[in-house]
C-alpha cells in the first residue's frame, strides 16, 4: 500500500477489523498479512483515500502485538493431545549446580536481570473505541480481530537492567570507590567479558551497558594489532563522546569502564586505574565469575 | 547418536544450539565457557566474521561427570544462523544427540524463529532424523528486552507439537537460565543413556573388557 495523504490526521484510536478466519491460520507463522484489497476494503471509509494499492500488490503486514492484543480468548489454544514432558530421575550434573547458583544469584538481585513476566494476551491493553465499519458481506462473521488502523506498537516499559553494586571479596565495590577518587574520573563500572556488570556507579540514564559490553572485545582486537606495532602493549582505550570521554581498561576477563568528568585522565590516573583492573582480575579470575554475589 | 566407548568407559554427547541469526547462540556458549571450571572444559573454538557473526560454528567441549561408571563428555556446538549457511548447519547437525533451539523473543523476530525451526526440521529430515525422537528444549532468549512477545505466543508458535518440551526464559547476555537450559537437555540425554545402559546390562552378557559396544540405537563407533 502507498500512503497518499497525511496519516497524522487519523486518530490513534481508529480501528480496523478483520475476520478471524483471515488471521487465525497465520498466527503460528509468526507473521500476519492481509491482501491489499482486503485491507483497503476494511479501512474506515473516511480514511480509504489515504492508502492506495501499489502495482506490486504486496500484502499488508499487521502488527503482531496489536493482533494478539485483540484476539478472541482461545485463539492461542495449544493442541489438546499434547504429551507433556516428565522425568523421574534427576542427575547431579555440574550444569545443575551452576543452574542452581544462577537461579539464586538472579533471585537475590532482580535488578541485574528482571525475570521476564509473560504478558498474558488477555491482559493486553485495549482501547475502547467504536469499531470501524466492515464491508456488508463481512458483518455476519464473528469473531473479529480489531487492530489500530495505523498500527503503532507501544511496547510495555521495562526498566533497563541496573548494574549490581555488591561484590564478594576485594570488592569490585571498593575498587569502584578507589577508581572514582582518582583525578579526572567521574563514575566507573566493572564488567566481565561476557557483558555481566558486577559493580558500578555509572548512572542508568547514561546507558553505558552496551558500550561497556563491547569494550572487552574491542580491547582484545586492538591488543592483537598492537603487537604488530612498535607502540608497546595496549594500556587502555579512550572513546571521546561530545559530552565526555570514557576510558576502558582490560585485564584477564575483566574490563573497567571509567567515565571522565569532562577532562582528560592524567598519566597517573591511567596507571592507577590499570593497576586496579589488574588487581580485580586476580580477585575475579574467570572461574570465580560463578561466585559473584549480586 | 552418542559415542559410547566401552573400552575407555566414555560417552560423548553432541548438543547443538540452533536458531535464527543473532538470537544469542554464541552468547550462550560464551557464558557456559566462562563459568565452567577450566579443568573441565576445552577452549571455546569460534570462527566469526569481523562483525562477530558466526561464520562456521562454535565448539565447546565439556567433561561433565561420571554416570553408570562412564565418564560423560559433552560437546556443544552452535550453527551459523544466517540463511545462506544452510550447508554448514546440515554439517553441524550430523550425529547430533540433543538440541537447544534458541528463539529470539522480540516481536519482529517471530517469523525468523518459525523459519529457523522449520529449517531445523528440514535439515534433520535430510538425515533421517526427527524432532519427535530427538531430545530438545526451547530457549526464549532476550527476555530482558522491552519488545518481547509473551511466552504463551512463543509456545503457540514453537511448542505446539505432539510432545510439549521444556522451555526456558533466558537472558543469555547475563547468563540467566543459560545453565538451566543446558542442564535440561543434558538431563534428557543422560536419562536416555541411563535407560539404555540398564537395558544393555540386563541383556548384554558376553561383552569382553576392552571391547567396543554400541548402544541399541544408531551410533558412531569408537574403536
Amino acid at each position: 500500500m502507498q500512503v497518499a495523504g497525511d496519516v497524522e490526521s487519523v486518530p490513534a484510536e481508529a480501528k480496523i477489523s478483520f475476520r478471524i478466519s483471515a488471521i487465525a491460520p497465520q498466527l503460528a507463522s509468526g507473521k500476519v498479512v492481509i491482501p491489499p484489497k482486503d485491507f483497503h476494503a476494511a479501512l474506515p471509509e473516511q480514511y480509504r483515500a489515504l492508502f492506495l494499492a501499489d502495482a506490486v500488490e504486496a500484502p499488508v503486514q499487521l502488527s503482531l502485538p496489536d493482533v494478539l492484543a485483540n484476539l478472541p480468548g482461545d485463539s492461542l489454544r495449544m493442541r489438546d493431545d499434547q504429551e507433556v514432558f516428565a522425568q523421574d530421575e534427576i542427575f547431579e550434573t555440574p550444569f545443575l549446580a551452576k543452574a542452581k547458583e544462577d537461579a539464586e544469584r538472579f533471585t537475590q538481585s532482580p535488578e541485574v536481570t528482571r525475570p521476564a513476566a509473560p504478558r498474558p494476551v488477555a491482559e493486553a491493553p485495549k482501547v475502547e473505541t467504536p469499531k470501524a465499519e466492515l464491508p456488508t458481506g463481512v458483518k455476519a462473521e464473528a469473531p473479529k480481530v480489531t487492530i489500530s488502523a495505523l498500527p503503532k506498537v507501544e511496547p510495555p516499559k521495562v526498566e533497563a537492567p541496573k548494574p549490581a553494586e555488591e561484590g564478594p571479596k576485594f570488592d569490585a565495590k571498593a575498587a569502584i570507590a578507589q577508581a572514582c577518587a582518582l583525578a579526572g574520573v567521574s563514575t566507573c563500572s566493572v564488567i566481565f567479558a561476557d557483558g555481566l556488570i558486577i559493580a558500578g556507579n555509572i548512572p542508568d540514564d547514561m546507558h553505558m551497558e552496551g558500550l561497556s559490553a563491547v569494550a572487552p572485545t574491542m580491547l582484545k582486537k586492538l591488543e592483537k594489532h598492537m603487537c604488530e606495532t612498535q607502540l608497546g602493549p595496549l594500556t587502555c582505550l579512550t572513546v571521546h563522546g561530545e559530552k565526555s570521554p570514557v576510558t576502558f581498561f582490560s585485564a584477564g576477563n575483566l574490563c573497567l569502564t571509567a567515565v571522565h568528568n569532562g577532562t582528560e585522565l592524567s598519566a597517573e590516573s591511567r596507571r592507577e586505574l590499570s593497576r586496579i583492573t589488574q588487581e580485580l582480575s586476580r580477585t575475579y579470575p574467570q572461574l570465580e565469575a560463578a561466585h559473584v554475589n549480586h | 547418536m552418542s559415542i559410547i566407548n566401552y573400552a575407555s568407559r566414555e560417552i560423548q554427547f553432541k548438543i547443538v544450539y540452533y536458531g535464527p541469526a543473532l538470537c544469542g547462540k554464541t552468547t550462550n556458549l560464551g557464558y557456559i565457557h566462562q563459568r565452567i571450571n577450566p579443568q573441565n572444559r576445552g577452549d571455546l573454538v569460534s570462527l566469526a566474521t569481523a562483525a562477530d557473526r558466526t561464520l562456521f560454528f562454535d565448539f565447546l567441549p565439556l567433561n561433565a561427570l561420571v554416570i553408570k561408571g562412564f565418564v560423560t563428555k559433552f560437546q556443544l556446538y552452535t550453527v551459523p544462523g544466517q540463511v545462506i549457511y544452510n550447508a554448514t548447519r546440515q554439517l553441524v547437525l550430523r550425529s547430533v544427540d540433543g538440541i537447544v533451539f534458541v528463539a529470539d523473543s522480540q516481536w519482529e523476530k517471530m517469523e525468523e524463529n518459525v523459519e529457523s525451526f522449520k529449517n531445523l526440521e528440514d535439515n534433520l529430515a535430510k538425515q533421517n532424523m526427527s524432532l519427535d525422537d530427538l531430545p530438545y528444549v526451547l530457549q526464549y532468549n532476550k527476555r530482558d528486552l522491552p519488545n518481547v512477545a509473551p511466552v504463551n505466543y512463543l509456545d503457540y508458535v514453537l511448542n505446539n507439537r505432539k510432545k510439549r518440551v521444556q522451555s526456558f526464559e533466558v537472558v543469555s547476555s547475563t547468563g540467566q537460565n543459560v545453565f538451566a537450559t543446558l542442564n535440561a537437555v543434558s538431563q534428557i540425554l543422560l536419562h536416555k543413556f541411563s535407560k539404555q545402559s540398564d537395558a544393555n546390562r540386563a541383556g548384554a552378557a558376553g561383552v569382553k573388557p576392552g571391547q567396543t559396544r554400541v548402544a541399541p540405537q544408531p551410533q558412531r563407533i569408537v574403536a
